[in-house]
């Protein structure tokens, strides 16, 4: 079951090298991503998400370090990156400002007809799809700028998706959405993890989306991969969370005060189900 | 890649000539100019370098950066020199085929790159230590009288300043479209020169969407603030006073003026006195 597929080794990246602007924005971070796995990754603006995300499709080159994929590392000579970055899908942040073809179809089918796959492969991909994130045949014809924010965002995804990565980076994907869209959108994502056996890296703001989500979290502050861990082990820091301005989600927090009130039985807690869980333990399932 | 263009670049400071007024810098940048195409003798262009410099140091601006900025301009140069050399009288030194080369040519070649140069320093001058918004707010303030001829003086200057102020923002959306499609597995370095083209059209047609959505944006922000084109008296937020340095600079502006005249004419005496 725990099979890497993706390896960071000191991995650095310094912009601006050399010149009075030069900044660090990843310092020596290394990890493993396993197979089918989810992971989150928190961290505040500016802490190397972005960049570091980023790094592991290859579209951004490290100063130092290497990234291998199932073992490859995707720098050596002759390593196929545009291969890779269908093996590595990555949705950028605010993915709809990147459509750009006349219908919905063709737009998903971009990312497919780079791979130099036959047309039939590309209809069938670009169909499963559209099922995957809930697009139904009549937007099909339809063009992408006629969509509202939440179908357009939903489109670009499975532009991503119709690639089949065998990773999945998310940045911030539900970022400006009504509560419904988000909902969505993060079901849409859980559903290809399932259906592909893919891992998922989802990079976001909300603690509450990475706590229902993630089964692992990384934590960059500054550059520098601060915490990298299950879940409920990185959220049972709060206080170091809290430090670096960022945020444990707000259910966690209660049962976190609470437990330095004294009632430390509770355990720890990531839902608002669980903590229904908890409190009928304590009070031995009375109502 | 894209961002190390640097386009109408500004080094931020607070050197004296940063703090000049900035319609004294331009009138003055214009003045020094046609010093430099004044000066005829050797020692008007060497008084000329010395106070280039001079003005390069009170920049406060590492002559590295002028030097850089000086790079694109080599081929016209190098053109400029050679055809100069070529296609002058005097005395031929050395002959091949049609071409015949002069001392005279070769002064002339070294006088003309000499002036190139002085002059694109000068004018690096100005926009070094000058900020675009207070360099078309300068401008806006010189060409004002204009207005009395119909002339939308004020119009030009607010869509230049729109468009510089937006460079750097679409170049970043640039480069993040461009990741966006390469991660989608587009392709735009190889490949024949109609497949590159076409390989355009996915930043092309989402550079041109956000810009005119940005274009929208900013319009309604500027009709939520009452912007008025036309508006009679309006009042700015900054106000352009010459102040000391100002007069101080255009006195050493004459003065290279008048200076480099006499240079010019000590030597012109001299050699009529031979």
């Amino acid at each position: 079951m725990k099979n890497v597929i993706l390896k960071a080794e000191h991995l650095t990246q310094i912009y601006g090298e050399g010149t009075p602007f030069q900044r660090t924005a990843v310092n020596d971070i290394s990890f493993e991503l396993y197979e089918n796995e989810f992971v989150g990754v928190i961290g505040h603006t500016g802490s190397g998400k972005s960049t570091l995300i980023q790094m592991l499709n290859g579209l951004m080159k490290p100063t130092s370090g290497t990234v291998s994929f199932r073992g490859e590392d995707i720098w050596a000579k002759k390593y196929n990156r545009r291969l890779l970055r269908a093996n590595v899908g990555l949705v950028f942040q605010y993915p709809e400002y990147q459509l750009f073809e006349e219908t919905v179809e063709k737009d998903i089918a971009f990312g497919p007809r780079n791979m130099d796959l036959s047309e039939d492969e590309i209809h069938a991909r670009v169909k499963e799809a559209m099922e995957l994130t809930g697009l139904n045949d009549s937007f099909r014809s339809k063009s992408p700028f006629d969509l509202s924010g939440g179908q357009k965002r939903r489109v670009a995804i499975a532009g991503i998706l119709a690639m089949r990565p065998r990773v999945l980076i998310l940045d911030e994907p539900t970022a400006g959405l009504d509560p419904k869209g988000c909902n969505e959108i993060l079901a849409n994502i859980r559903a290809y993890r399932e259906e592909e056996g893919a891992t998922v890296v989802l990079v976001s703001h909300s603690m509450e989306d990475i706590a229902a989500n993630a089964q692992r979290i990384m934590v960059l502050e500054g550059g520098h991969l601060k915490m990298l861990d299950d879940t409920r082990a990185v959220f049972a820091r709060g206080d170091e969370l809290t430090a670096m301005g960022l945020n444990v989600p707000q259910i966690t927090r209660v049962f976190l005060s609470l437990a330095k009130r004294g009632h430390a039985d509770l355990g720890s807690v990531l839902s608002p189900e669980e903590a229904i869980t908890a409190l009928n333990r304590l009070t031995g399932g009375a109502k | 890649m894209i961002r190390d263009i640097t386009l109408g670049q500004y080094f931020p400071g607070t050197s004296v000539l940063h703090n000049m007024d900035p319609r004294a810098k331009i009138l003055l940048m214009i003045v020094y100019v046609v010093t430099l195409f004044v000066a005829e003798t050797v020692a008007a262009y060497a008084f000329l370098i010395v106070t280039t410099l001079l003005i390069i140091a009170a920049s406060r601006i590492s002559l590295k950066f002028y030097l850089r900025g000086l790079k694109p301009l080599l081929f016209i140069m190098i053109f400029t020199a050679v055809l100069n050399m070529l296609y002058s009288q005097g005395e031929p030194i050395f002959e091949f085929w049609v071409f015949s080369i002069s001392w005279d040519g070769i002064f002339r070649a070294l006088f003309m790159v000499i002036r190139i140069m002085l002059m694109v320093l000068s004018m690096s001058v100005l926009t070094y230590t000058t900020s675009p918004l207070l360099l078309t707010g300068g401008l806006e303030r010189l060409l004002s009288p204009l207005t009395y001829l119909k002339v939308p003086v004020h119009d030009f200057a607010m869509m230049m300043n729109i468009a510089l102020r937006f460079i750097p923002t679409l170049l970043e959306e640039t480069e993040k479209i461009m990741n966006a499609q390469k991660a989608r597995g587009a392709d735009f370095e190889s490949g024949s020169l109609i497949r590159r083209a076409k390989a355009m059209i996915p930043i092309l047609i989402p550079l041109f969407v956000s810009a005119f959505r940005r274009a929208e944006e900013l319009a309604v922000a500027m009709e939520c603030r009452c912007y008025e084109s036309d508006a009679k008296n309006r009042t700015r937020y900054v106000e352009y006073r010459f102040a000391l340095r100002d007069y101080l600079a255009a006195a050493c502006c004459i003065a290279a003026l008048a200076a480099v005249i006499l240079l010019n004419n000590l030597v012109l005496l001299g050699s009529v006195g031979l």
